[in-house]
C-alpha cells in the first residue's frame, strides 16, 4: 500500500448514485437509527 | 492465492484508493472510494474511471481494457486494506448496472472459498431479502465484512429483512 497526497479527491462524494442506492436499500435501518433505536435486536437469551 | 493486481495508492484516511489499469485501450486511472452510508458501520463502495479532466469520475463507462480480473482483484485488495483500518466496517457494494453487478457476482463466485477465509458476504435477493451469499444465486447487491463481524451484521440484516417484510 503506497500512501500519497490525494487531497484533490477530498470534499466530494464521487459516486453519489451508488450511495443513494445504498441509502435506499438501507432506509429502514437509517430511519431506526434516527429514531434513536438500536439497530441490533436484543439477544433473546439474555 | 494472490491474484495479479495493480499497485495502488491511498491516503491517510484509507478511504480512497487509486490505481492505473493498463491494456490495449491505454492507461486508465481508476478510483475506489468508501463513503459512510449514514448508519452503523456501513460504508458504500464506489468504483469507476477518473476522466481525463481529473475532475469527474465515471462509474458507467465500460473500459474494455482487457484486464477485468486484475482490476477486480485490485478492488478486492482495497477492501482488505480498508477493513484492516476500519475493522468493524461492513462494505455495501452494488454495480452501476445490472451487468456490472453480475460481474461482481461472478468474481465473488469464482473466489468464494478464498474470500471466506477472511470475510463474510451477504447478498440482497430480488425479493428484497438479505441472506448469506450462496454460490450461483442471483443477487442485486452485496455486503462484505471481516468474518469477526458476521453475527453483528447478520443481526442488522435480519432487522432489515423483518422491516421489509412488514412494509410489503
Amino acid at each position: 500500500m503506497i500512501i500519497k497526497d490525494m487531497s484533490h479527491l477530498k470534499g466530494k462524494v464521487h459516486f453519489p448514485k451508488k450511495l443513494a442506492r445504498a441509502r435506499e436499500i438501507l432506509a429502514p435501518l437509517i430511519a431506526l437509527e434516527k429514531e434513536g433505536r438500536s439497530i441490533t435486536p436484543p439477544d433473546s437469551n439474555s | 492465492m494472490q491474484l495479479p493486481r495493480y499497485d495502488h495508492y491511498t491516503d491517510d484516511s484509507k478511504t480512497v484508493f487509486e490505481f492505473i489499469s493498463e491494456g490495449p485501450k491505454g492507461c486508465i486511472r481508476k478510483l475506489v472510494e468508501y463513503t459512510y452510508a449514514g448508519v452503523g458501520e456501513i460504508y458504500n463502495l464506489g468504483f469507476g474511471d477518473i476522466t481525463e479532466s481529473n475532475k469527474e469520475v465515471d462509474d458507467v463507462i465500460v473500459s474494455n481494457n482487457g484486464d477485468m480480473a486484475k482490476v477486480l482483484a485490485t478492488v478486492a485488495a482495497s477492501i482488505d486494506e480498508f477493513t484492516e483500518n476500519y475493522p468493524f466496517a461492513a462494505v455495501f457494494a452494488v454495480g452501476s448496472s445490472q451487468s456490472r453487478t453480475r460481474l461482481y457476482r461472478i468474481g465473488i463466485n469464482r473466489h468464494l472459498h478464498e474470500i471466506r477465509d477472511k470475510f463474510v458476504i451477504f447478498g440482497h435477493c430480488k425479493v428484497n431479502f438479505w441472506e448469506e451469499f450462496e454460490k450461483g444465486k442471483d443477487y442485486q447487491a452485496f455486503f462484505i465484512s471481516r468474518k469477526e463481524n458476521k453475527q453483528e451484521l447478520w443481526l442488522q440484516l435480519q432487522v432489515l429483512n423483518r422491516m421489509n417484510q412488514t412494509e410489503e
